[in-house]
Order: structure tokens, then C-alpha cells, then sequence
């Protein structure tokens, strides 16, 4: 009884999340755009992008594999993700999570294919987009963006009305956007 | 199923609003694609990352709870 009740619960937050998907894709009108979970071989690929680029200290520290684990362990059925795909090629990937109460949704962290990628410069509202309508069903307050790569990029987000909160060193820490209704 | 619908009326509601907020022409595109780096967020070093495990983990669902809730429905 326990385990079939939290087969739906697993269910009714896979149709959130596809809900979102599908709203993103009709949001974004881009001829053979995709939105979609993400599988195993999307981050094995992506692991592999960090590797395309010549500036080492530009590598991040976080490996997609890793995080495919932990995203899809039991505790984070609610989760959020998103793998992005034009005409198949994959685009970009983004995990976040819901606060217990899911008034806060975090964003921890994207990644856009570096190299022959039709999306360049134009993942963000596609995938934000995305973000909003799964935090809107979930009934969120707060979408968080956590740890912006520099700080051209949290200047960025300022468009979407996302507001930076800074942190001890000076530094961007997250950035925070708070949902109106409608 | 109520669930569902409710959430696509949810959805339907609010469609306009999220096109001029973020499909908004007058937007430029996004700085990454200047940038020899396409991450756009995420933790950079292994304590950040570490704060983000952390965080997920307190913000995990309580399983438990969550189904217990849907039998009583």
C-alpha cells in the first residue's frame, strides 16, 4: 500500500515536470525543440563538454554523472530537470530542487553544450520559462538561482527580475526571484 | 487527475505572462555565448558543491510524509 502510494507520488511529479516541459516548448517556438528528463547518456555527454574547452581554470567541479545520481535518488522524486534538445542534439542540461514546503525552488545548476549548439545565448529563457511553470504547479513562492558562474551572468538574470543577494565575500551568492500571482 | 487538470489550468493561466517575461525581444541574449564557458550556474568549487548537497539534502522530501498524505486523499 505504501509502496503503491509512493509509485504515484513519483508519478504525479513526473506529469508536473512534463507539464512544464510542454509549456516551455510551446513558450519557446523553436522548430525541433525538445524538453525532456534526463537520461544517464546526457550526462555522461555533458561530463564530457568541460573537456572542450581550452582554459583549465574554467572547468568546473561538478561532474553531471555525479549529480544524476544524487537527483535521482529516492528523497528527490520532486525534483526539477530539465534536458534540452534541438532536432535531437542535446543543448543543455539544469537540475534544481523544491525546499521541503516547495515554497522555495532552487536552481543548482546549467550547462549549455559549448560547441555546435543552435540554442548558444538563448538557453536561459527556455529553460527559466521551465523553471517558473514547475514552480508556479508546485505552488512556489521563490525561484532561487544559486551560485551564478561570474558576474556578468547575475547581471543577466536581472532582466527576468532576478534580484542578487550578496554574500559575505562580495560576491553574488544566489539570486532570488519572488512569484506573483497570475 | 484533479491534480493534472488543476495544474494545466494552473499552467493555462499564467502562459501569456511567462511569454512577455521571458521571451521579451527587447531582452538580449544571454553573455555565456561571449564566455569560453557555457555553465551559466553552479557550483564552482568542491565547497560550494558540498553547501549544495547539503542543501539538497535538508530540502529532500520527506518520503514518509508525502505518501501518507496521498492515502489520505
Amino acid at each position: 500500500m505504501q509502496q503503491q502510494s509512493f509509485a504515484s507520488a513519483i508519478a504525479s511529479y513526473q506529469k508536473k515536470r512534463t507539464l512544464a516541459w510542454a509549456l516551455g516548448v510551446e513558450l519557446a517556438n523553436t522548430p525541433h525543440l525538445a524538453l525532456g528528463p534526463i537520461r544517464f547518456q546526457d550526462a555522461a555527454l555533458a561530463d564530457t563538454w568541460s573537456q572542450q574547452w581550452t582554459d583549465q581554470s574554467k572547468r568546473p567541479t561538478w561532474q553531471w554523472t555525479e549529480m544524476f545520481a544524487r537527483y535521482n535518488q529516492k528523497s528527490a522524486f520532486c525534483r526539477f530537470e530539465v534536458a534540452v534538445r534541438v532536432a535531437g542534439r542535446l543543448c543543455a542540461l539544469a537540475y534544481g530542487m523544491p525546499s521541503n514546503s516547495k515554497l522555495i525552488l532552487r536552481i543548482h545548476a546549467l550547462e549549455r553544450a559549448p560547441q555546435m549548439n543552435p540554442l548558444a545565448g538563448h538557453v536561459l529563457p527556455v529553460i527559466l520559462a521551465t523553471v517558473d511553470a514547475y514552480a508556479r504547479i508546485l505552488g512556489s513562492r521563490e525561484i532561487w538561482i544559486c551560485n551564478p558562474m561570474n558576474p556578468r551572468i547575475a547581471k543577466h538574470y536581472e532582466n527576468y527580475d532576478f534580484t542578487p543577494v550578496i554574500g559575505p565575500g562580495g560576491a553574488t551568492s544566489h539570486l532570488i526571484m519572488r512569484l506573483s500571482d497570475g | 487527475m484533479a491534480d493534472y487538470d488543476e495544474d494545466k489550468a494552473t499552467l493555462q493561466r499564467i502562459k501569456a505572462a511567462l511569454r512577455r517575461k521571458y521571451f521579451d525581444p527587447a531582452i538580449p541574449p544571454e553573455p555565456d555565448c561571449t564566455l569560453p564557458d557555457g555553465r551559466l550556474f553552479g557550483p564552482k568549487t568542491r565547497e560550494e558543491y558540498e553547501q549544495m548537497l547539503k542543501e539538497m539534502d535538508e530540502a529532500a522530501v520527506n518520503v514518509e510524509n508525502e505518501t501518507r498524505d496521498g492515502e489520505n486523499e
